[in-house]
C-alpha cells in the first residue's frame, strides 16, 4: 500500500473508533448498518469475488445463524458467545451439503445460483412451520436493559453494537487482505478465471471450492447472530428472504467484486444514497414502503450497465491510493472473460 | 531407457465416435516425442486422456510405473505431468506473475517460496519484463509463452504440449524450438509434443508417432516417419517436409 | 380426506391451475431457452401483467378474457424492446452479469408495484364463474377451467408458430446454433428480440389468467420467477412440451401437497424438486444433455 493509501486508512479507523463520541443515535445505526453490510459483503466476496461461485441464498446462513444462537439464548438462556459456536457449526454443515451436492454434481453458474435460492427458500418456509422458534410469528428476545453492558450475554446500549460491527468489519477485512496473498486467495481465484486450467496446476478444485463455501457460510452466520441480538427479533419471512440475499450482494457488486475494499465502499455508498433518497422524498412528503428497495434497485442497474468492474477501481485510481487495489490480483469484474 | 510414459492400448468413443482407438505408444525419460497426424485425428484427446481431463473407455496408461488412467486432472498433475492447452487458458484477470505463481504452489511450501520460483521461470521464457502486466494484456505468442511458465512452475517430469507453436513466427518457433531442447537437455524433462509446424517436429523430436482417425498407423524416428508411405498419404502429402 | 371424489377434483383443480403455469413457464423456456436470457424479473413481469388486468377490470369493468388481448399485445412489443435495448448488450457477457441486470429489472419491478399499487391484496371477481361446474360427482370451478382453455389455446398457437412458420423457424434455428443462423443470413439479433417479445407475451396471458385463480399481491413476482425456473428445469430446458408438461406437474403436485401437508408449505415440495432435478436429472424430464 502506498503512504497515501495507508494514511487514509489509520484516519479512516480513527474517525470510526471515535464516531460514537459525537454522532447522533441515527447516525450510529446507520453507521452500524453500514459495517454489517461490509462485513456480509466481505463474506460473501470470498465465495462469490475469490472463489467465482454466485450464491443468491446467502441469507440463509444468516437466518440459521441468527435463530442457532437466539434459540439457544431464549429456551436455554445460553449466552450468545457459546450460541455462536452452534451457529457457525450449523451453517457450516449446510454449506458443507449443499457445496458437496452442487460441486459433486458439477452444478454451476446460473444453475448453483438457483440451487442456492432454492435452499434459502426452502428453509424460510420450513421455519414458518417451525414452532419450535416461534413459526412465522417470530421470535423475541427479552429487551432488558439497555443502558449497562452486559458483555456476557450482549446486551447493551446502541454503542456496544457499534463497536461490534466494525470490530467484524475490521476483521474481515484483514482476513480478506490476508487470503488474497496466501494459497487460498491464489487458488480460489485461479478456479474463478478457469476452473479446468487450476486443474491442470494440480488444484484439487472440488476441495476449494467446499472451503469457500463453508467459509462464507460460517462468516455469515456471525453476521446472523448480530442480527438476532441487535433487532432482538427474528422472522423467517425477513430473514430468509431473497431480498436479504439480494442485500448482501450489492455491496460487493458495486463496489467491485474480488477486491479488498469493494464490499466496504459499495456497503457506504448503498446506504448512503438510499439513505438520502428516504430522506429526500419523506421531506417531499412521499412515504412509501419500497422505497429503499427501489433506490437499491436503481443503484445496481445502473453499476451493472455502467460501471461493472464495480465503483471501487476507477474510484482508487482518482484518488491516487491505486497500488491498494493494484494489490487485489485484478479485480474480478462482471465484464470480461 | 525406461519409459516414463506408457500408453497401451487406450480408446475413447463419443457416442459411437471413435476418437481414439487402441492406441499405444512409449516415450523414454529424458526424450523428446511429437505425436502428428491430421486435425480429428484424436491427438488433443489422447493428451486429455494422458492428463486425466478424460477417462479411457479401455486401455492402461502408466507414467513413472504408476498406473494414472482413472486419476483426476490434478491428481495426474501431481504425479509430474504438466500440461498446455490448445487454446491457451491464461487467468486473464491475474498477473502474468501471479499466473505462475498459482502453477509454482503445487511443490513451493509457502507463497514467499512459489513467488522466487515463478519469477525465475518466467526469466527463462523471457517474461520477466512483463510479469505484472494483466494475462489478458499479452500478445498470442506471449500467452503461449505464459502457458508454457506456468506448466513448468509445477516442476514436471513429463511435459505435455499441445501445438504450443501455432501461430508463431518461424523466428519465434526456433526460439521456443531452442528453448524446449535447452529444457530438455539441462533439466531432463521429457516432451511429449502435438505439433502441425513441420520444422519444430523435424528440429526438436527424437521418436514420433502418427495418429489417423484415432489410430496409430506409424511411430518411429522422423526421418522414418516422413517417408511412410500411410503418413504421406493420409496427412504430409508428395510435398514433403519443409 | 382421501375420498375418491375430493381427490380427483383436487387432481382436476391441480391440472387446470399447472395449465396456467405452464404457459408462464413455456414464456420462460422460449425467453431462457431460445434468447438465453435468465430472466430473473419473469415472475415480475407476470404480475405486472396481473396488474394491468385488475386495474382495468377495476376501471373499465372489462374482464381479463377481453383485456388479455391488447396486454399480450403490449407486453410483446414492451418484451422486444426491453431485449434490444437492455438485454442485448449483455449476451456476450458471462452468466452472472447477466442475471445481476434482470435481478436489478426484478427488484425495481417489484418495488414500483409496491409503491403505485401498495401492499393490499386484490382480486377480480367475475360473476360468471361464481358457479362451478359439475360432471357427475365431480365439481370443476369455472374460472380455473376458462383460464386453462385459455392457457392452453395460447400454447397451441405458440408451438403452431414455432412449426409452421418461417419465423419461428428461423427463431428455432438460432435456438440451436447461433452462428450458423448468422451464417445463413438471419438477422439473430432481431430473433431474439422477437423471442423475447413473444415469452413476454405468454407471460402476460398466463397473468391475466392467474388474477382468476389467486389474489394479487406486490410481492407474488420472486416467488412465481423461482416456480417458472423449477417447472422449466424439470420439464427440460429447450423444450416447450416439458414446460407445459412440468406447469401440469408442479401443479398437481402442489395441489396434491395442499391436500396432505399444510397448504402454506406446498411450495417447500417444489424447491425441493428443483434442487432433486438439478443434481440428479439435470436435463429435466423431456429435455437434452447439452
Amino acid at each position: 500500500m502506498n503512504a497515501r493509501a495507508t494514511g487514509a486508512l489509520i484516519a479512516l479507523f480513527a474517525g470510526l473508533l471515535l464516531l460514537p463520541a459525537f454522532a447522533s443515535s441515527y447516525v450510529l445505526s446507520l453507521a452500524t448498518l453500514i459495517l454489517l453490510f461490509a462485513y456480509t459483503g466481505q463474506a460473501w466476496n470470498i465465495l462469490m469475488g475469490f472463489a467465482g461461485q454466485l450464491s443468491l441464498g446467502h441469507a440463509l446462513y444468516l437466518g440459521v445463524g441468527g435463530y442457532a444462537a437466539a434459540a439457544l439464548y431464549f429456551h436455554y438462556g445460553i449466552g450468545p458467545w457459546l450460541g455462536l459456536w452452534l451457529a457457525i457449526f450449523l451453517c457450516a454443515l449446510i454449506a458443507a451439503f449443499i457445496g458437496f451436492l452442487a460441486f459433486r454434481y458439477r452444478i454451476s453458474g446460473v444453475y448453483f445460483a438457483l440451487l442456492t435460492i432454492a435452499f434459502a427458500e426452502f428453509t424460510r418456509i420450513g421455519f414458518d412451520h417451525f414452532s419450535w422458534v416461534g413459526g412465522s410469528g417470530g421470535l423475541f428476545l427479552k429487551v432488558t436493559q439497555r443502558e449497562s453492558l452486559d458483555l456476557l450475554n450482549l446486551r447493551g446500549p446502541p454503542a456496544m453494537f457499534y463497536y461490534g460491527a466494525l470490530m467484524l468489519a475490521g476483521a474481515a477485512l484483514v482476513l480478506c487482505s490476508w487470503l488474497l496473498k496466501s494459497r487460498p486467495g491464489f487458488y480460489w481465484q485461479a478456479i474463478r478465471e478457469d476452473e479446468e486450467a487450476a486443474r491442470a496446476l494440480g488444484i484439487d478444485v472440488f476441495k476449494w471450492k467446499m472451503l469457500a463455501m463453508i467459509l462464507s457460510a460460517a462468516l455469515t452466520s456471525v453476521a446472523g447472530v448480530f442480527i438476532a441480538l441487535y433487532y432482538n427479533n427474528l422472522f423467517p419471512e425477513q430473514i430468509f428472504h431473497i431480498g436479504r440475499s439480494i442485500e448482501i450482494i450489492l455491496g460487493p457488486i458495486i463496489g467491485g467484486l474480488g477486491t479488498l475494499f469493494g464490499p466496504v465502499i459499495g456497503a457506504a455508498l448503498l446506504t448512503l444514497l438510499a439513505e438520502i433518497a428516504t430522506e429526500l422524498m419523506t421531506a417531499l412528503g412521499w412515504q412509501f414502503a419500497g422505497l429503499k428497495q427501489l433506490v437499491y434497485g436503481v443503484i445496481l442497474l445502473f453499476v451493472i450497465i455502467f460501471l461493472p468492474h464495480g465503483v471501487w477501481s476507477p474510484l482508487a485510481r482518482k484518488l491516487g491510493i491505486d497500488n491498494v487495489s493494484r494489490r487485489d490480483a485484478g479485480a474480478q469484474s462482471l465484464d470480461s472473460k | 531407457m525406461t519409459s516414463l510414459l506408457e500408453v497401451k492400448q487406450v480408446s475413447k468413443s463419443f457416442r459411437g465416435l471413435r476418437a481414439v482407438a487402441n492406441v499405444s505408444f512409449e516415450v523414454e525419460e529424458n526424450a523428446i516425442a511429437a505425436l502428428i497426424g491430421p486435425n480429428g485425428a484424436g491427438k488433443t484427446t489422447l493428451f486429455n486422456l494422458i492428463a486425466g481431463a478424460l477417462a479411457a473407455d479401455s486401455g492402461e496408461i502408466c507414467f513413472a510405473d504408476r498406473r494414472v488412467d482413472g486419476l483426476r486432472p490434478e491428481q495426474v498433475c501431481a504425479a509430474g505431468v504438466g500440461r498446455t492447452f490448445q487454446i491457451v487458458k491464461p487467468f486473464a484477470g491475474l498477473t502474468v506473475l501471479d499466473n505462475v505463481i498459482i502453477g509454482a504452489l503445487l511443490r513451493a511450501p509457502n507463497v514467499a517460496e512459489a513467488r522466487r520460483h515463478a519469477d525465475a521461470v518466467l526469466q527463462r521464457l523471457g517474461l520477466a519484463a512483463k510479469r505484472d502486466a494483466p494475462a489478458s494484456a499479452l500478445t498470442l505468442p506471449d500467452r503461449k509463452r505464459l502457458e508454457v511458465a506456468r506448466a513448468l512452475a509445477t516442476r514436471p517430469k513429463l511435459l505435455l504440449l499441445d501445438e504450443v507453436m501455432a501461430g508463431l513466427r518461424p523466428t519465434e518457433c526456433d526460439e521456443m524450438v531452442d528453448f524446449l531442447r535447452d529444457l530438455n537437455q539441462r533439466e531432463g524433462i521429457t516432451i511429449l509434443l502435438i505439433e502441425h509446424v513441420m520444422r519444430a517436429v523435424m528440429a526438436l523430436a527424437q521418436k514420433v508417432i502418427v495418429l489417423h482417425h484415432g489410430e496409430a498407423i506409424a511411430r518411429g524416428t522422423p526421418e522414418q516417419v516422413v517417408r511412410d508411405r500411410a503418413v504421406i498419404e493420409s496427412y504430409l502429402g508428395e510435398g514433403g517436409v519443409s | 380426506m382421501l375420498d375418491p371424489i375430493n381427490f380427483t377434483n383436487v387432481i382436476i383443480s391441480g391440472v387446470l391451475t399447472g395449465l396456467v403455469y405452464g404457459l408462464m413457464a413455456l414464456g420462460l423456456s422460449v425467453i431462457f431457452g431460445v434468447a438465453r436470457v435468465v430472466n430473473f424479473a419473469h415472475g415480475e413481469m407476470m404480475t405486472i401483467a396481473m396488474y394491468a388486468a385488475v386495474m382495468l377490470f377495476a376501471g373499465l369493468k372489462l374482464d381479463p378474457f377481453i383485456t388479455v388481448i391488447p396486454i399480450a399485445a403490449a407486453f410483446c412489443v414492451l418484451g422486444y424492446f426491453l431485449q434490444c435495448a437492455v438485454i442485448q448488450p449483455f449476451i456476450t457477457r458471462p452468466e452472472h452479469s447477466q442475471f445481476i441486470l434482470l435481478l436489478a429489472i426484478a427488484v425495481i419491478m417489484t418495488n414500483l408495484l409496491l409503491i403505485l399499487f401498495g401492499p393490499d391484496a386484490r382480486s377480480v371477481q367475475l360473476d360468471a364463474l361464481l358457479q362451478s361446474i359439475e360432471i357427475g360427482p365431480l365439481l370443476i370451478d369455472r374460472g380455473k377451467l376458462y383460464a386453462a382453455m385459455v392457457a392452453a389455446a395460447t400454447a397451441a398457437a405458440l408451438f403452431g408458430f414455432f412449426r409452421f412458420t418461417f419465423t419461428g423457424t428461423a427463431i428455432r434455428a438460432c435456438a440451436d446454433n447461433w452462428l450458423g443462423a448468422r451464417v445463413v443470413g438471419l438477422d439473430v439479433k432481431k430473433l431474439y428480440a422477437l423471442a423475447f417479445g413473444l415469452g413476454s407475451a405468454c407471460v402476460a396471458v398466463a397473468g391475466c389468467m392467474m388474477t382468476l385463480l389467486v389474489d394479487l399481491t406486490p410481492n407474488l413476482g420472486p416467488a412465481y420467477t423461482l416456480l417458472a425456473f423449477v417447472i422449466v428445469i424439470v420439464g427440460g430446458l429447450g423444450s416447450m412440451t416439458g414446460a407445459l408438461l412440468g406447469g401440469v406437474l408442479i401443479g398437481v403436485s402442489e395441489a396434491l401437497a395442499g391436500l396432505f401437508i399444510v397448504p402454506s408449505a406446498k411450495s417447500m415440495f417444489s424447491f425441493a424438486l428443483l434442487i432433486v432435478v438439478l443434481l440428479f436429472r439435470p436435463q429435466g424430464l423431456l429435455g437434452h444433455r447439452s
